[in-house]
C-alpha cells in the first residue's frame, strides 16, 4: 500500500508511525487536513522534514478544523501543543505540522489514557503553574458554558470541584488529584478524543 | 478515590523507601558500586567524585544540555534530579559552567515542580546516567538526551507491562510502576551497564548487544507513549533506529561468521524480527483501512457528539460478530453441504417438479418458500446423511453451531472487558459530579454548531440540576397526582405489554388454521404484527413516559426498561406459541407417516397378502427390524415360512446381515413358547411389531395407527418383494387377532418350513414352532448383540390369545393384547437395554421412508411440516419484516417529516421547527434496543437458518447506510444525553442477556423437541442432541463412554451446580468485604488528611517562633563544613517531585513569612503514621566563591539533634530514617555520598531560600557531611 504522492518519505513515515499511534494512512489524511487549514497553497504537498518542522500557520487557521471551531477551549489546546517544543526551536508563533500531528496523535483513540490525562491537565491549567487553582477552575467553567452561568454559579461550581477533588486541601488540584480525579470519569476516554 | 489516592501516597513513600530507605542494599550502593566499577574499569571519571583532572572536558557540554532535556519530563514520576547532581559533579573546575547548571537546574527544579507533582525514581537516574558516562565517547549531548528519553520510555514500558501481563487494571499507572519498578529495575540495570560494555568496547558480547538491541528497540515502540513534542521524538527514534541498524548489522556480521547453531538461530531471529515488524505495522496499516465506515462514523461524531457515534460503533462491532458467524457457517456447513448435495438421496430436500414453476416468484421468495426453502438457507434442506466418511455433514452442522454460540457469548465478554479496563468503573454515579462535569462534560469531538449548542446547553443544564440539588438536598415532593399517574401509567404499560403477548400467541394459533394459506395477510400475519407492535408500543411507552413525568434521565431508563421487556415478551411469547405449533405439527407428522406407510403397503398388498397369510396362518410374528434390512428380513420371513405351504416364490434373497428379527410364533394349538426379542428400527420414532398373523385383516385395521412410529422402508437390495415394508405396525384388535388366530390354526400343520434358515444364517426360526423356540431366541441374540430377546414359553391359551406387542421409541408403550402381560414388563426392559447402542450402530445407513410414491398432495403436505425449517423462516420473515419498517419509519417518521417542515414551514401557521411536528431526533437508547432485539432473533433463528446470519449482515450494512444517512440529513440530536462511554457496556449487557435468553429456547429444541423426520440433518435422530452422545460414543472407547455417562449423571452435575453456587457466593461475599474495605480506607484517608492539615497549622505556628533561630543554629552546623571545598555538590537526591510541590505550595502560602534565612520545615508527607515513608533530601550547594551561600547538608541523625532537629522533630517524631552522608572531599578530588539509612523515615524537608534571587537557590536539607 504504497501511497503514489510522495508527500513524505518513507523514512519520514516510518518515523511519524513510531512516533504517533497514527498509520500511514491517517498521517496522510491529517497531512490533508493540515493542507486545508491553511490558506490555499501556503503548505506544500511535498512535506519535507524541514517543512514538517518549521514551516509554520498561524494559529488563527487552527480554527478552520471543524473539530476544534467549536470547541470552547480551541485556543488553548494550541497554545499547548504549539509551546511544549524544546528550547532552540524557533518560537515563531503558529502551529507546524509536526506539532498538528502530535495533537492528533494524543486525541486520537489509541493514545493512552495517561498521555491523554496529562494533555488536558496542560490544557485545564490556563496560567501554567502546574496546578488548577481557583482561577484555572473558573475560567474553565466560563469558556465551557460560555456564559450561560451567573458569576456566583461559577464560583460555586468551582468551590464544588475543590470539594470534590482536592485531596490535599491545598485549594487547587495538583496533577495528582487531576489524574485522580479524572480518570475515574466515566466519559473522559469518550470524549477527549478527536477523530481523524 | 481518597482510598486511591492513599494508595498513591503509599506507593510514593514505598519508592521512597526503597529509592533512598537503605543505601546499602539497592540504591545507594549502586550508584557508588557502578561507579567505582567504572573507575576500575577504564577510568572513567568518577561520577560523584570531585575528580576534574581525569574528566573528560565533553560533560561541561553534557551538562547544561542535560537540564533542558529533563524538563518536559513524562507524566510518569520521572523527575529526576539526579542527572542535575551528575552533571554538577562533573564540571566542577569551571564555575561559570557551573552557575549555569545551577539556574538551569533551578529552572529545571521549578519547572519539574509544576507539572509534575510525581514520584521520582532516582533508580531511573541513575540509569540514565550510566550510558551518558558509558557513551561519552560520542556525541555527548545527544547521547544523554536520547538516554534520558530512552530511559524514561523504558520506565514508563516498565510500568505499564506488569499490569498489562496480569490483566489487571491498574489503577494508576504510577502504582504500577512504584511496586513493579522494584523488581524491573535490576534488569534495566543490567542493560544499561551493558551498553557501557558495548561502547566501551565494540567487541561487547553478543549478549550485550542484543540486550542494547531489546532496549532500543523498546524505546523505539514506547516512544509514543511520551507527552513530548514530536521533533524529539523523532530524533529520538532516529537514534535508536540508526543504532540498532548498525549494531544489527555488526552482530550479523559477526554472527555470519561463527557457524555455531546458536548464532545460526539468532540470527534468524534477528531476520525474522526484523520482517515480523515490518508485516505486523503493514498489517496494521491493512487493518485501519480495512474498518468500515470509519469516516461516516467520523462525520457523525463531529456532528453529533459521541454519544451518538457510539450507536453506530456498536452498529459496527455487530457487523464484525456477523459477519464472522456468517463467514464460519457458510464455510463449514453451507458449502460442504452444498459441494455434496446428493440428488439421489434428499428425499423431501429438493424442490417438487411441481413446486420449481413459482419458486422464484417474489411472493414465494418473500415467503422464504420455494429456492429459498430448499437452499442451504434453512434447516430442512441439510441432508443427514454422512456424506463420505471424511466430513460428516450432521456432526458438522451441530458443532458449528455450537462453536458459533459460543464464539458470541466469548465476544460479547471479551469486549465488556475491554470497556471496563478501560475506565474505570466509579462506585457512585455522582461522586465528583462537578468535577466530571467540568473536565469531561465537553466532547472534544463536536464540530458541528448546533450540536455545539446543544452541549453547552446540556451542561450548563447539568451544572444547574447538579447546584440546585446540592441547594435543596432532598426535597422529595410526594404529590398524591403525580402518584395516581404513574400507577395508572404502569398499569397501562403492564396492559400493553399483556396484549402484545396475547397477540402474538393468537396470530400464531390462528396460523394453525386450515385457511392460514389463504391470503398474503394470512400469511404474513405473525411476521407484521411482531414487527408492529415493536415499531408502535415503544411509541406508546414514550408517551405514556412522560405523563409520568420523572426526570428526563429516570424516563430514560424506564422506557428502555420497557422496551426492553415489551421485546423479550415478543420473542418469548412466538417461541411459546411456536413451539405449540411445533408440537402439532409433530401429531401431524406423525399421523403423516403412517399414512405413508399405509400407502405404501397398499400396492403390495396382492403379494404380500398371500405371504401374510400364510405367515399368519403359520404363526404371528411380530418382528422389528434394526435398520432397512430388517424389513427385507421380514418379508422374507414371511416369505420363506409361506413357501411351504402357499405361497411360490419368495426365495428372495434376504439380505442377512444378521438383523434380529423376532418371530414370535403363536402357535397356538402346540406350543406355547413366546420368544420375543425386540430389536430396535434406526428410526428415532418406531421400533416396530410387525404383526403379521393377520395381514388380510391390515387392509382394514391398518389404518388405526395410534402407534406411534410407522416405518416404511424400502429396500432395493429386494427384488422379488417391490417395496418391502420396514417396519410396519399394526395394532390389530382382538378380534382380528382371534381371526388369524384361526387361520394360524388352520395352519399350524403345513406351516413350518425351512426356507428361512437358508436366509437367517443364525437366526433359523426353528421350525418347530412348538419347538424350542429358546433356541431362537438363542440365536437372535448372537446375530445382533443388541438385542436382548426377552424369551418366555408362556403357555398361551391357544385360539384366543394373540400376542401383540408394540413398542415405541419414546415410551415403550406396550401393548398387551394377549394374555401375558409379563412378558411385557420383560421386552419393556430388554428394550430398552438395547435398543440405543444398536440404535447407533445402525443409523449410519438407515434410509428416512421413502415417500417418493407418496400421494402429491400427502407430500405438498409433508412437505410443510418440516418445523425447524418453519421456524428458521418466521423468524428470518420477522427480520426482513423488521428491515422494512425500519426503512419505511426511517424514510417516513424522519425524512418525509423533516422535508415537510423545512419546506412547510414558511407556509404554516406556527413554527413548524419548533412547535409540534419538530424534526425527528435521533433516539439513541431505542435504537440500540432495536440492534439488541434484531440480533437476539438472528441468535434464535440461527440454529434452525444458517443463512440468517448472512441476511442479518446485509441487514445490518443497510441498517448503517440507512442510519447515517437519515441522521445526518434529517435529524437534530437528542437533547437528553445518553451517556456514551458508560452505555457501551450496557448495550453490551443487553446484548449478552439477550443472547443467553435466546439461546434457552433453542437449547431446549435441541435436546427435548424431537426433529422431523423428513428433513434436516437430524432428521433419523430421537433428538438432535442424540447426534452428538452417539457419535461420541462411537468415537470414543467403551471405557471413556462409562466415564462420560458418569460425568453427565447427576452425580457430577449436581456436586457441579453446587460448586459453583458456593464459588458464586463465596465472590459476593467477597465483593461485600473489599466495598467495605474500599469505604473504611476511605474514611480513614479523609481523618488523615484532617490530621495533616492540623499538622500544617502546628508547624507553621512552631517555624514562627523560632524564626529568628535558624542563623544561630546554621552557625553551629557550619563549623562542620570543611572550609576548603571548592568544589559543589549538589545532590538532590531521592526526593519526590509531589514533596517540592508542596514545598513549594508551602512556600508560596508562607512567603509572608519566609525571610531570608528562614527554614521551613514542612511536613509535607502526609500519612505520618506510615512508615514507609522516606524522604531525604540532599542539597548541597557549594559555591567557592561564596560560602555565605553554602548551605550544607544538616546532619540528621536520630542521635544528632540539632535545634532545627528538635523543631522538626517535635512534629514529626521520630520518624526520619535516612542519613545520608556526603562525604566530600577536602582536597577537591572527589565527593562520595553515601546513604546511610536507617530504618523509619525522614519527612522533613527544609527548604532554605536564603536569597530567592541567588544564583544559587537551593533547598538544603538533611544530609550529612563529612569531610574526608
Amino acid at each position: 500500500m504504497g501511497n503514489k504522492v510522495a508527500t513524505f518519505t518513507e523514512e519520514q513515515l516510518e518515523d511519524y508511525q513510531d512516533c504517533t499511534f497514527f498509520t500511514r494512512k491517517e498521517i496522510l489524511r491529517i497531512h490533508k487536513r493540515f493542507r486545508d487549514m491553511g490558506d490555499p497553497g501556503t503548505v506544500p504537498r511535498v512535506m519535507s522534514a524541514q517543512d514538517a518542522a518549521n514551516l509554520r500557520l498561524p494559529l488563527s487557521c487552527v480554527t478552520r478544523l471543524p473539530e476544534l471551531r467549536e470547541n470552547p477551549f480551541m485556543e488553548r489546546i494550541a497554545e499547548v501543543f504549539t509551546k511544549c517544543r524544546d528550547p532552540g526551536w524557533s518560537l515563531d508563533e503558529g502551529i507546524c505540522f509536526e506539532e498538528f500531528l502530535e495533537m492528533m496523535s494524543v486525541f486520537s483513540e489509541h493514545a493512552s489514557r495517561d498521555l491523554k490525562v496529562f494533555y488536558a491537565f496542560k490544557i485545564y491549567d490556563f496560567d501554567e503553574d502546574g496546578v488548577l487553582g481557583l482561577g484555572d477552575l473558573e475560567r474553565t467553567c466560563r469558556q465551557l458554558v460560555r456564559g450561560a452561568l451567573s458569576a456566583e454559579e461559577v464560583a460555586t461550581i468551582c468551590r464544588k470541584v475543590l470539594e470534590e477533588s482536592d485531596i490535599d486541601g491545598d485549594g487547587s488540584l495538583s496533577y495528582l488529584e487531576f489524574e485522580h480525579v479524572i480518570t475515574r470519569a466515566p466519559d473522559f476516554l469518550a470524549t477527549f478524543h478527536i477523530r481523524i | 478515590m481518597q482510598a486511591q489516592s492513599e494508595k498513591k501516597i503509599n506507593n510514593e513513600q514505598d519508592s521512597r523507601e526503597n529509592s533512598s530507605g537503605d543505601p546499602s542494599p539497592q540504591k545507594g550502593s549502586s550508584i557508588t558500586d557502578r561507579a567505582r566499577s567504572r573507575g576500575r574499569r577504564k577510568e572513567p571519571p568518577g561520577i560523584l567524585r570531585l575528580d576534574s583532572t581525569s574528566r573528560s572536558p565533553r560533560y561541561n557540554i553534557a551538562a547544561p544540555l542535560l537540564a533542558p532535556q529533563v524538563v518536559p519530563s513524562s507524566p510518569q514520576p520521572s523527575v529526576d534530579r539526579l542527572s542535575v547532581t551528575f552533571a554538577i559533579t562533573d564540571e566542577p573546575s569551571n564555575p561559570a559552567s557551573r552557575e549555569v547548571v545551577f539556574r538551569d537546574q533551578k529552572s529545571q527544579l521549578q519547572f519539574i515542580i509544576e507539572p509534575l507533582p510525581s514520584l521520582v525514581n532516582n533508580r531511573e537516574v541513575e540509569m540514565r546516567r550510566v550510558p551518558a558516562v558509558a557513551d561519552c565517547t560520542e556525541e555527548i549531548g545527544e547521547e544523554d538526551d536520547y538516554s534520558a528519553s530512552a530511559s524514561a520510555i523504558i520506565q514508563r514500558r516498565a510500568s505499564l507491562r506488569r499490569p498489562s501481563r496480569r490483566k489487571r487494571r491498574s489503577s494508576s499507572p504510577f502504582n504500577a510502576e512504584a511496586e513493579g519498578g522494584v523488581r524491573r529495575r535490576s534488569s534495566a540495570f543490567t542493560t544499561s551497564s551493558g551498553e557501557t560494555a558495548i561502547s566501551v568496547d565494540e567487541g561487547g558480547t553478543q549478549e550485550q548487544i542484543f540486550e542494547n538491541l531489546k532496549l532500543h528497540k523498546e524505546v523505539l515502540s514506547g516512544v509514543k507513549q511520551q507527552p513530548w513534542p514530536l521533533r524529539r521524538k523523532i530524533k529520538l527514534v532516529q537514534q535508536a533506529k540508526s543504532y540498532v541498524r548498525r549494531h544489527e548489522g555488526v552482530l550479523q556480521e559477526r554472527l555470519a561468521q561463527n557457524r555455531s547453531t546458536r548464532d545460526v538461530i539468532a540470527r534468524a531471529s534477528i531476520l525474522f524480527n526484523k520482517y515480523w515488524q515490518y508485516f505486523r505495522r503493514e498489517f496494521v496499516n491493512l487493518q485501519t483501512w480495512l474498518i468500515p465506515w470509519e469516516l461516516r462514523i467520523k462525520e457523525i461524531e463531529s456532528h453529533f457528539g459521541s454519544a451518538v457515534a457510539s450507536y453506530f460503533i456498536f452498529l459496527r462491532w455487530l457487523f464484525w460478530i456477523n459477519l464472522v458467524i456468517a463467514a464460519t457457517l457458510a464455510a463449514f456447513v453451507a458449502v460442504p453441504q452444498m459441494v455434496t448435495a446428493d440428488k439421489e438421496h434428499d428425499g423431501e430436500r429438493k424442490m417438487l417438479d411441481e413446486e420449481i414453476e413459482d419458486s422464484k416468484n417474489l411472493l414465494t421468495l418473500w415467503e422464504f418458500e420455494g429456492v429459498l426453502k430448499y437452499s442451504a438457507f434453512f434447516y430442512g434442506w441439510y441432508t443427514n446423511r454422512n456424506s463420505g466418511s471424511s466430513y460428516n455433514i450432521p456432526l458438522a452442522y451441530f458443532l458449528v453451531n455450537l462453536v458459533v454460540y459460543i464464539y458470541s457469548f466469548v465476544a460479547i465478554l471479551r469486549k465488556m472487558a475491554e470497556n471496563s479496563r478501560m475506565s474505570k468503573l466509579s462506585e457512585k454515579e455522582d461522586e465528583c459530579g462537578f468535577t466530571w462535569k467540568l473536565f469531561t462534560g465537553w466532547d472534544f469531538m463536536i464540530g458541528n454548531p448546533e450540536t455545539a449548542h446543544n452541549r453547552i446547553a446540556s451542561i450548563v443544564l447539568g451544572f444547574k440540576e447538579a447546584l440546585l440539588e446540592e441547594a435543596e438536598k432532598q426535597k422529595v415532593e410526594r404529590n398524591w397526582k403525580t402518584v395516581i399517574v404513574r400507577t395508572f401509567v404502569n398499569l397501562a404499560v403492564a396492559f400493553l405489554l399483556a396484549l402484545s403477548a396475547w397477540a402474538v400467541v393468537l396470530v400464531v394459533a390462528r396460523s394453525e388454521e386450515p385457511e392460514a394459506e389463504s391470503s398474503w395477510w394470512r400469511q404474513n400475519e405473525i411476521t407484521v404484527v411482531i414487527a408492529l407492535i415493536s415499531f408502535v408500543f415503544p411509541m406508546f411507552f414514550e408517551i405514556l413516559g412522560i405523563f409520568e413525568n420523572y426526570h428526563p434521565r429516570k424516563q430514560l431508563r424506564f422506557q428502555l426498561a420497557r422496551i426492553m421487556v415489551l421485546n423479550l415478551l415478543n420473542l418469548y411469547s412466538l417461541i411459546f406459541a411456536l413451539f405449540g405449533k411445533i408440537n402439532s405439527m409433530t401429531k401431524q407428522l406423525t399421523a403423516l407417516r403412517h399414512n405413508v406407510t399405509k400407502t405404501l403397503t397398499d400396492p403390495r398388498n396382492s403379494t404380500s397378502r398371500r405371504c401374510c397369510r400364510v405367515f399368519c396362518t403359520n404363526f404371528t410374528m411380530p418382528v422389528t427390524t434394526a435398520a432397512s434390512l430388517s424389513l427385507g428380513l421380514l418379508t422374507t420371513i414371511t416369505s420363506q415360512n409361506t413357501t411351504a405351504g402357499l405361497i411360490t416364490s419368495d426365495g428372495t434373497p434376504i439380505v442377512a446381515q444378521a438383523l434380529t428379527n423376532n418371530v414370535s410364533p403363536l402357535t397356538n394349538d402346540i406350543s406355547l413358547t413366546v420368544p420375543e426379542s425386540i430389536t430396535t428400527s434406526s428410526t428415532p420414532t418406531t421400533t416396530d411389531y410387525y404383526d403379521y398373523s393377520d395381514y388380510e385383516t391390515n387392509d382394514t385395521d391398518f389404518v388405526e395407527n395410534d402407534e406411534v412410529g410407522t416405518e416404511l422402508n424400502s429396500t432395493e437390495e429386494e427384488p422379488p418383494v417391490t417395496v418391502t415394508i420396514d417396519n410396519n405396525e399394526v395394532n390389530t384388535s382382538t378380534s382380528t387377532n382371534q381371526e388369524s388366530i384361526d387361520e394360524i390354526l388352520n395352519f399350524t400343520d403345513s406351516s413350518t418350513t425351512d426356507s428361512t434358515s437358508a436366509t437367517y444364517s443364525s437366526s433359523t426360526v426353528d421350525q418347530n414352532f412348538t419347538g424350542i423356540l429358546v433356541d431362537f431366541t438363542g440365536t437372535t441374540t448372537s446375530s445382533t448383540t443388541n438385542s436382548l430377546p426377552s424369551t418366555e414359553t408362556s403357555p398361551v391359551s391357544t385360539t384366543s390369545n394373540v400376542i401383540d406387542r408394540k413398542c415405541t421409541v419414546d415410551e415403550m408403550t406396550v401393548d398387551h393384547l394377549g394374555s401375558d402381560k409379563p412378558t411385557h414388563k420383560e421386552t419393556k426392559d430388554c428394550w430398552y437395554q438395547c435398543c440405543e447402542p444398536e440404535k447407533k450402530a445402525e443409523e449410519t445407513d438407515s434410509p428416512v421412508p421413502n415417500t417418493t410414491q407418496m400421494d402429491i398432495n400427502e407430500r405438498k403436505k409433508l412437505r410443510r411440516l418440516c418445523w425447524e425449517t418453519m421456524f428458521g423462516q418466521e423468524l428470518t420473515k420477522l427480520t426482513v419484516m423488521d428491515l422494512v419498517l425500519t426503512v419505511l419509519s426511517t424514510l417516513g417518521m424522519d425524512f418525509f417529516r423533516a422535508v415537510f417542515v423545512r419546506h412547510m414551514n414558511n407556509i404554516w401557521c406556527w413554527d413548524l421547527e419548533k412547535q409540534f411536528p419538530q424534526y425527528g431526533d435521533f433516539k439513541i437508547a431505542e435504537n440500540i434496543l432495536h440492534l439488541v432485539n434484531n440480533q437476539g432473533m438472528v441468535w434464535m433463528g440461527m440454529f434452525f437458518s444458517p443463512g440468517l446470519p448472512t441476511l442479518n449482515v446485509i441487514k445490518i450494512g443497510i441498517l448503517m447506510y440507512l442510519r447515517s444517512w437519515a441522521v445526518l440529513t434529517c435529524n437534530v440530536p437528542h437533547e437528553i444525553v445518553f451517556r456514551a462511554s458508560r452505555s457501551n457496556n450496557f448495550y453490551l449487557a443487553l446484548l449478552l442477556t439477550m443472547l443467553f435468553l435466546c439461546v434457552l429456547p433453542v437449547g431446549y429444541a435441541v435436546v427435548r423437541v424431537e426433529p422431523s423426520w423428513h428433513c434436516g440433518p437430524f432428521s433419523d435422530q430421537p433428538i438432535m442432541y442424540s447426534l452428538i452422545t452417539n457419535s461420541l460414543k462411537s468415537a470414543l472407547p467403551k471405557d471413556f463412554a462409562i466415564i462420560l455417562d458418569y460425568i453427565a449423571s447427576p452425580g457430577i452435575v449436581i456436586p457441579l451446580i453446587v460448586l459453583m453456587a458456593l464459588i458464586i457466593y463465596y465472590m459476593v461475599s467477597l465483593t461485600g468485604s473489599l466495598r467495605e474495605a474500599n469505604n473504611d480506607l476511605k474514611i480513614q484517608l479523609r481523618q488523615e488528611r484532617t490530621e495533616e492539615r492540623r499538622k500544617m497549622f502546628q508547624i507553621v505556628e512552631k517555624r514562627q517562633e523560632i524564626q529568628d533561630a535558624p542563623f544561630v543554629r546554621w552557625k553551629k552546623i557550619l563549623p562542620v563544613l570543611p572550609t576548603n571545598k571548592t568544589a559543589g555538590v549538589v545532590v538532590i537526591e531521592e526526593g519526590t517531585a509531589a514533596n517540592v510541590t508542596l514545598q513549594r505550595k508551602e512556600l508560596r502560602k508562607q512567603s509572608a513569612a519566609s525571610e531570608a534565612g528562614e527554614a521551613t520545615d514542612v511536613e509535607q508527607d502526609s500519612l505520618p503514621h506510615d512508615p514507609g515513608m522516606v524522604m531525604p533530601e540532599v542539597v548541597v550547594d557549594v559555591d567557592p566563591n561564596n560560602k555565605k551561600h553554602v548551605k550544607q547538608i544538616k546532619n540528621r541523625s536520630c542521635s544528632s539533634g540539632s535545634v532545627r532537629e528538635g523543631d522538626s522533630m517535635g512534629s514529626q517524631g521520630s520518624d526520619y530514617g535516612v542519613i545520608p552522608k556526603i562525604r566530600i572531599s577536602g582536597t577537591g578530588s572527589a565527593t562520595e555520598i553515601e546513604h546511610h539509612s536507617s530504618p523509619g523515615r525522614t519527612s522533613v524537608t527544609s527548604v532554605e531560600s536564603q536569597s530567592r534571587a541567588g544564583p544559587s537557590k537551593t533547598s538544603s536539607s538533611e544530609a550529612k557531611p563529612e569531610a574526608e
